[in-house]
């Protein structure tokens, strides 16, 4: 049962695992009857066998029993009629010789009286004349019949004869008046048991109660004088169970044999039938051999019909399998005959839907993918067009702000203009600066807004940088009278990594607003480290930013009102630009004001310090 | 201020390619050169521009990068290619400023790379410290220089 299991585990064939089981479905029921009919039919044919053979047996021994028992009857009446009779000498040789002619097993017979004297004797028919009568009170068969019992002689053989030497109580009236005995011949008895015929090498036997054979028709068989003693039919029987007895065993002259055995009353001989083995049961073997020939013709059958059916079932799923391994790479169109009635049907059905509406999804797909390759293409097109219109843009306008500020600026270097001239000519130059940084602003924000705006971290030397910062907007505080420091907390470290220009950007925007919106006092820049940020604060005592409009400072083109951008000059795009940029480097930008006292711009950045504070290491180490 | 102490003879004895094809642009940069006491000679695009530093043998060139005929670009990579010219300093004066634009023009041979437009003050600053870079031109600034 394992082993099939393990069998079917292993087979990786639908075709193969339904051949399995339909054979085995098929052959375990045809088998286990075969099985229990050939048994049925063994065990029939054996009692059939054997009881056939035991009726043989019983037909040789009634017979031969009834040659003997004749015998002994004629034997006893004749006896009996001689004292019945009290017939005269001359008178009793007449009968002697009607009796031998009726009687002729009987060569040699005679009669005693009560004490054992002969009072007759018959020897090849004729009377023995009454000088040579014997006694025979001291032989073993007066013996017996004198106490009233039956005596049976062993066999002798006395001129090529076999003979049996029967003596016979003879009562008159309840008393004992002689015995009769005579020797028969057992010719024709023995002619029953030789030519007892039987299946094709069936023979029979005679033997005593010790086993000694007595008569078969081998010569050379009687010549090896074998002792059948031990043949279990025989030794059953000499143990006195008297019934038919029919059993397989070795015999000593014929092999494996089925032999019988049963008593013969009066010469208590005991007749064995013996029959080979293979002849007896060659019907059996017949019968089986066919049965055995069946089932294998019917396996055969069996195996041939079930890679049919299991041909039948899994060849449209072997259909199904190709067909999705084909749609699969990419045969969308395939179409698989669904006519099957059964579920198989059903799946190529289910198949044929699934390719159908995968058809459908992928052209779905398909569309959306173009319309939205179009799209992106248009978009891409769209924001190009934008690129290289700002580009130009760019260029165009500064061309002539170039001719502009170029002419400004030399005719201001002219040594002999008076201070109205000077006053219009730099009015003229910062307004065309203004113009310049609209310009640079727009681009600022039309590039954050795209997302292009290109950040470039590099290795910057902080304290180097922010003293760049410091000496370009001292110039602007000095002019207008302001104290401007400069504080670097030693936490910072030499260098951090962040975009030199945005950074830039970012801080001189803050210190210029710084300086453009305080009137007296101070203005300061510090920078400090804030675990791995660095934290930049500028703080001035200027006009302050109301609450209200803390959020709207970093909205584009806002100030606090509207009339400080013409009081401050600006374009109102700086502080939006300043955010953008900081949420574009991932850092953050805060404002904390009070009116009229001043305000606190505080920009944190992530400035990667912990790679830089690894490289230190290494370097150093 | 700073520029008042720039002598107005520091460039004396030097001479100037100024290549542009915009009029103005050229005019301001000649004016302010002239100034200072430079010799310049005008191109209006990079093929006159390259025959004129051929012919003229300039200490320093400005030039525009657009131009129609023969751009800046072109103009450099000519006269990088040319022994007698190839390293004459030169500083690219152009109104374009997009990212990228500067990397460009080094990477074409220019020196320096400024971004119209120019305050002419802060110009002679920038363009005086471009040349102390090369000591040949330096020493021959005049009065205390």
């Amino acid at each position: 049962m394992l082993l099939l299991k393990r069998l079917y585990r292993r087979m990786n064939r639908l075709s193969h695992r339904l051949m399995l089981l339909f054979i085995v479905v098929t052959l375990v029921p045809m088998v286990s009857l075969g099985i229990a009919n050939a048994v049925a039919t063994a065990r029939l044919i054996n009692a059939e066998i054997s009881s056939r053979q035991n009726e043989a047996m019983q037909l040789i021994a009634e017979k031969v029993e009834h040659l003997v028992g004749d015998a002994e009857l004629h034997l006893h009446e004749a006896g009996l009629t001689w004292f019945k009779l009290e017939l005269s000498s001359r008178d009793m040789s007449v009968f002697l010789e009607t009796l031998a002619s009726h009687i002729p097993a009987y060569a040699t017979m005679w009669i005693t009286d009560a004490t054992g004297q002969e009072v007759v004797r018959l020897e090849d028919g004729d009377a023995v004349a009454a000088e040579f009568l014997q006694n025979r009170s001291e032989e073993e068969s007066f013996f017996l019949a004198a106490r009233g019992e039956r005596y049976f002689s062993t066999v002798r053989v006395i001129d090529d004869e076999p003979r049996l030497t029967i003596a016979l109580p003879l009562m008159v009236d309840g008393e004992l008046v002689g015995t009769v005995a005579g020797q028969m011949s057992l010719l024709q008895s023995w002619n029953v048991v030789r030519s007892a015929v039987f299946g094709s090498n069936g023979y029979a036997m005679l033997v005593d109660r010790r086993g000694n054979l007595i008569v078969h028709r081998d010569d050379q068989i009687m010549a090896s004088r074998p002792n059948m003693a031990i043949i279990p039919p025989v030794s059953a029987v000499a143990a006195g169970q008297n019934q038919a007895w029919t059993t397989i065993y070795q015999s000593p002259i014929g092999g494996e044999v089925l032999g019988s055995a049963t008593l013969i009353n009066g010469p208590d001989w005991i007749l064995v039938l013996e029959r080979s083995v293979s002849d007896a049961f060659s019907a059996v073997w017949d019968s089986t051999l066919r049965l055995g020939l069946a089932m294998l013709l019917a396996l055969a059958v069996a195996i041939l019909m079930s890679l049919f059916f299991a041909r039948q079932i899994t060849n449209p799923i072997i259909r199904l399998r190709n067909a999705a391994n084909r749609i699969r790479y990419g045969e969308l169109s395939l179409y698989i005959p669904d006519h099957n009635p059964t579920e198989i049907g059903e799946l190529a059905h289910a198949f044929n839907s699934m390719t159908a509406s995968l058809n459908e999804r992928i052209r779905e797909v398909n569309d959306k993918n173009q319309a939205l390759m179009a799209a992106t293409l248009k978009a891409e097109e769209a924001s190009r067009l934008k690129d290289e219109f700002l580009a130009v843009m760019s260029h165009e306008l500064r061309t002539p702000l170039h001719a502009i500020i170029g002419y400004t600026g030399i005719v201001l270097m002219d040594d002999n203009l008076d201070q109205q001239q000077v006053d219009m000519l730099e009015r003229s130059e910062a307004n065309s600066q203004r113009l310049l940084t609209l310009i640079n602003d727009l681009l600022d924000i039309s590039r954050l807004d795209a997302g292009k705006m290109r950040l470039l971290p590099a290795e910057i030397a902080i304290r180097r940088l922010a003293q760049q910062w410091y000496d370009q907007m001292q110039v602007l505080a000095t002019d207008k009278g302001l104290t401007f420091e400069l504080q670097i907390d030693d936490s910072v470290p030499e260098l951090i990594l962040s975009d030199e220009n945005a950074l830039t950007k970012i801080m001189t925007n803050l210190l210029s607003n710084a300086i453009k919106f305080t009137a007296k006092g101070r203005v300061d820049l510090s920078i400090s480290r804030e675990r791995d940020r660095i934290k930049f604060v500028v703080q001035d005592t200027g006009i302050g930013i109301p609450a209200a409009m803390h959020e709207v400072v970093f909205d584009r083109f806002r100030q606090v009102d509207s009339s400080t951008t013409r009081a401050y000059g600006g374009t109102g795009l700086g502080l939006a630009i300043v955010r953008s940029m900081c949420e574009a480097m991932q850092g953050s930008i805060t404002l904390n004001s009070i009116p009229d006292q001043g305000s606190t711009f505080t920009v944190v950045l992530p400035v990667h310090l912990e790679i830089l504070n690894n490289q230190d290491a290494t370097s150093h180490g | 201020m700073a520029e008042r102490t720039i002598p107005q003879d520091i460039l004396k004895g030097f001479r100037v390619l100024v290549v542009d094809d915009e009029p103005d642009a050229a005019r301001v940069c000649q004016l302010l050169l002239l100034r200072y006491s430079a010799e310049v000679r005008v191109a209006e695009d990079g093929a006159a521009g390259l025959q004129a530093a051929r012919e003229y043998q300039p200490d320093f060139l400005l030039s525009d990068i657009s131009m129609p005929e023969m751009s800046g670009y072109q103009l450099i990579m000519e006269m990088r290619k040319d022994r007698l010219l190839a390293s004459i300093p030169a500083i690219a004066i152009t109104a374009h400023a997009m990212p990228g634009n500067r990397e460009k023009a080094i990477a074409a041979g220019f020196d320096d790379y400024l971004t119209k437009p120019l305050r002419p003050r802060i110009f002679i600053h920038d363009l005086l410290a471009f040349l102390r870079r090369f000591p040949h031109l330096a020493e021959r600034f005049g009065s205390l220089d």
